[in-house]
């Protein structure tokens, strides 16, 4: 069963997709919060590496250094140590490489922008942050129930707040066609120059299908062996996206929701 | 015409009918006439035909004609009688000629009489007299069994646009419905004027003969060749229509029309480089065309190139404001757009500018209805929406207290727990604040009046304040310290 669930994900997971543009197009309405959180993630970002360039000693010690504290850690948070829920609204504004920030903010860019015009920028920042929280407390538990002997291991990242954005996204446009290009996963810097479109409901379920078969093969393994980390926080981003699909329901303007509905 | 199932017959009668009772006028005359052609001796047909014809002649002819089938035909005869006292002489008339002999008294009357009604053109009485031996158009001799003239190569028969009977031109009526044809004596407009009848019926298979008529007129006449292409491609005729909307543009490259409808051709044809090419080519030449703006918008927003189509709309719209179509296309990319403020006022533009008989004029008004929504009671005033608009700041504190302690609710502390609260209580004066009119609360205390907005802004602060002052409290790490970092 588990060479099953390694087979297909591997399959999935050869394609990485790049979203580029959606029909949706401009919508003349600037995303003010979705461009502050980007940039404060990029300020933060930058501030810890010029920091630890600037110290004395190994760059990616005194990098860890100084983030660590401000990582989701479960352990720590089970036991009541270290700054407890501080570190979940801090560990979604650090990032692991200048590659994990980028992709994120690509991803947050595209997608944060659309559901900023739909709810407003005061919602659109709450529900962001609900998001993360929500995509924490997913992997804090999944860790502390599955992978117990992987608690001490830290996680950091908005890929889980991003994921609840894609998920009101897709809630809100699944049949948008969204402009792809596609690279293979180990190629990712190399991304085949063809675009083409995808149903935007492809696009996410395809993220979160590479996810879900990722959680079932650790889960798989979790069962044979006394510990297995990932590297990647598949059940924040898994939390993320069905708080998202959830969530937005709450930040939408009534006049959003009863809008949508057919004509007779 | 081949024989009918009767039971075929029938059922179309009973379409009529029911058209007819629903006042649905034109669709009734149709299936009308489809019954009497298919069996001229329908009393009823003729009945039901002559309470929706469209003037009293017509349904005179249509009474005589059910009391030569049923002379006791009580609604007939009241029918006539009543018709007959209110009908003034005719005061015009064509000469008869063979074609309008009056058939035998138990044959149905398949031809109507040679009157004019009040609204014939009086200048009739100064036109020649039509010769069954001559062509109308240019007068050469004609044999009884001609259907066509051989030197002008005029048809002289032509199909009703309403029900397709061949009619001979020399008659001004369709010898079935009575639709008014026309004087063939006027020529050039005689054919202009069936031209657009037939494009209004959609009948596209008369006209390459219209197209070919006015050709004789005026040989240098435009737009018959352009709606010979029109008919072209209407009848899927496609290479047809490109090579005579080409050949069009070949010599008047400024023809706006054939640029337009040799672009929709492409468009239907799903070649959107070629119709990009000849619309690109026409804005060169005629760059104020609101016309070709709006088709090259539609062309794009078909490809979904939606920004680009936006911007070609709008150009129509500068170009002519009162471009209805316009309106609609960008009310329509809006509204898919999730902008319902712009795609309403979009949408109202548009019903001010197309007329209401089109199928997309009531499409728009109900997407107008649909955005712009009566909101369920829930949604409005009710305690469900309320909570809906507490709930999200509610759930960000209740997540962070529970990762707090540790992901386990006992172990949550009192002061945390009074945070909390202090987080419900705040997010409920913010809803209620910046919902102030939908707030049931509210509303019970202010006995159904709305609060001053002074009142809203401050309640909205105090609710903001005090949700802000629970998070603050829940999340900083008071009393915590930083965590022993592991080796990397």
């Amino acid at each position: 069963m588990i060479l099953f669930f390694i087979l297909l994900y591997q399959l999935i997971s050869q394609v990485f997709l790049i979203p580029i543009k959606d029909d949706r197009g401009w919508q003349g309405k600037f995303p003010w919060v979705t461009a502050t959180i980007i940039i404060i993630n990029v300020i933060i970002h930058l501030s810890i590496d010029v920091y630890a360039y600037l110290q004395a000693g190994d760059f990616f010690d005194v990098r860890w250094q100084l983030i660590y504290p401000f990582m989701q850690v479960p352990g720590l948070i089970a036991n009541g140590e270290g700054l407890g829920a501080f570190s979940t609204l801090s560990n979604i504004f650090l990032h692991g490489s200048w590659g994990h920030l980028i992709g994120n903010m690509v991803a947050l860019w595209f997608f944060g922008r659309k559901v900023e015009d739909v709810t407003g920028s005061g919602q659109f920042l709450l529900f962001y942050l609900l998001c993360g929280f929500t995509a924490d407390l997913a992997s804090i538990m999944a860790t502390l129930n599955f992978f117990p002997n992987t608690a001490h291991i830290p996680g950091l990242g908005a890929s889980g707040a991003i994921s609840g954005v894609m998920g009101a996204y897709l809630f809100l446009y699944s049949e948008e066609r969204i402009t792809t290009i596609a690279s293979f996963s180990y190629l990712c810097i190399f991304p085949l120059p063809i675009p083409f479109k995808i149903p935007a409901w492809v696009f996410i379920v395809h993220q979160f299908a590479k996810d879900a078969l990722l959680g079932q093969v650790a889960l798989e393994i979790a069962k044979e062996t006394s510990g297995f980390s990932l590297g990647i926080g598949v059940f924040a981003h898994m939390g993320g996206t069905i708080a998202g699909l959830l969530f937005i329901f709450l930040f939408l303007h009534p006049q959003a929701l009863v809008a949508h509905r057919p004509v007779d | 015409m081949g024989q009918v199932d009767p039971s075929e017959i029938h059922a179309w009668l009973q379409q009529g009918v029911m058209a007819a009772k629903a006042g649905q006028n034109a669709q009734a005359r149709q299936w009308l006439q489809k019954v009497l052609k298919a069996d001229r001796n329908n009393a009823t047909g003729w009945l039901w035909l002559s309470s929706v014809v469209d003037n009293e002649a017509h349904q005179i002819r249509c009474l005589q004609n059910v009391l030569s089938l049923d002379p006791q035909n009580k609604h007939a005869i009241a029918g006539l009688n009543k018709l007959q006292k209110k009908t003034s002489p005719p005061q015009n008339s064509i000469p008869n000629s063979q074609a309008f002999a009056t058939p035998p008294q138990n044959t149905p009357i398949a031809a109507p009489s040679v009157t004019h009604t009040v609204d014939a053109v009086p200048a009739v009485q100064t036109k020649p007299s039509l010769s069954p031996d001559q062509c109308p158009f240019c007068q050469h001799t004609l044999s009884a069994l001609d259907t066509k003239c051989s030197h002008c190569q005029i048809a002289l028969t032509v199909p009703c646009p309403e029900c397709e009977t061949k009619t001979d031109v020399e008659h001004t009526h369709c010898a079935t419905c009575g639709y008014f044809l026309g004087d063939c004596r006027d020529g050039e407009a005689y054919f202009r004027a069936l031209l657009k009848a037939y494009e209004q019926f959609e009948r596209f298979g008369a006209i390459p003969a219209m197209t070919h008529a006015l050709h004789f007129f005026n040989p240098d006449d435009l737009s018959s060749k352009i709606h010979q292409g029109k008919a072209e491609a209407a009848q899927g005729r496609t290479e047809a229509a490109i090579t005579t909307l080409t050949g069009i543009l070949t010599s008047e490259p400024d023809s706006v029309e054939a640029s337009l409808t040799l672009g929709q051709v492409y468009h239907q044809l799903h070649q959107w480089d070629d119709a990009h090419r000849v619309y690109d080519q026409a804005l060169t030449v005629t760059p104020d065309s609101a016309e070709l703006h709006y088709a090259k918008g539609w062309l794009l927003m078909e490809e979904r190139q939606v920004p680009k189509a936006i911007k070609s709309f709008q150009t129509t719209l500068k170009l002519d404001p009162e471009h209805g179509w316009s309106w609609l296309r960008l009310g329509q990319i809006y509204d898919a757009q999730r902008r319902q403020k712009q795609a309403t006022q979009a949408y109202k533009e548009a019903l001010t500018f197309l007329p209401d008989t089109l199928f997309v004029y009531q499409q728009a008004q109900k997407r107008i209805d649909a955005l712009n929504p009566e909101l369920p009671e829930q949604i409005t005033t009710g305690w469900v929406e309320l909570i809906r608009r507490m709930l999200g700041p509610f759930l960000i504190c209740l997540i962070l207290a529970l990762v707090d302690a540790g992901v386990t609710i006992s172990d949550i502390s009192a002061i945390t727990w009074l945070m909390l609260i202090l987080s419900i209580v705040g997010g409920f004066l913010w809803a209620s604040g910046s919902s102030a009119s939908r707030n049931p609360f509210i509303r019970a205390l202010m006995d159904e009046q709305d609060l001053p907005p002074v009142a809203k802004t401050v309640l909205v602060w105090i609710g903001i304040t005090c949700w802000v002052i629970a998070l603050l409290i829940i999340v900083l790490p008071f009393g915590r310290t930083m965590p022993e970092v592991p080796l990397l």
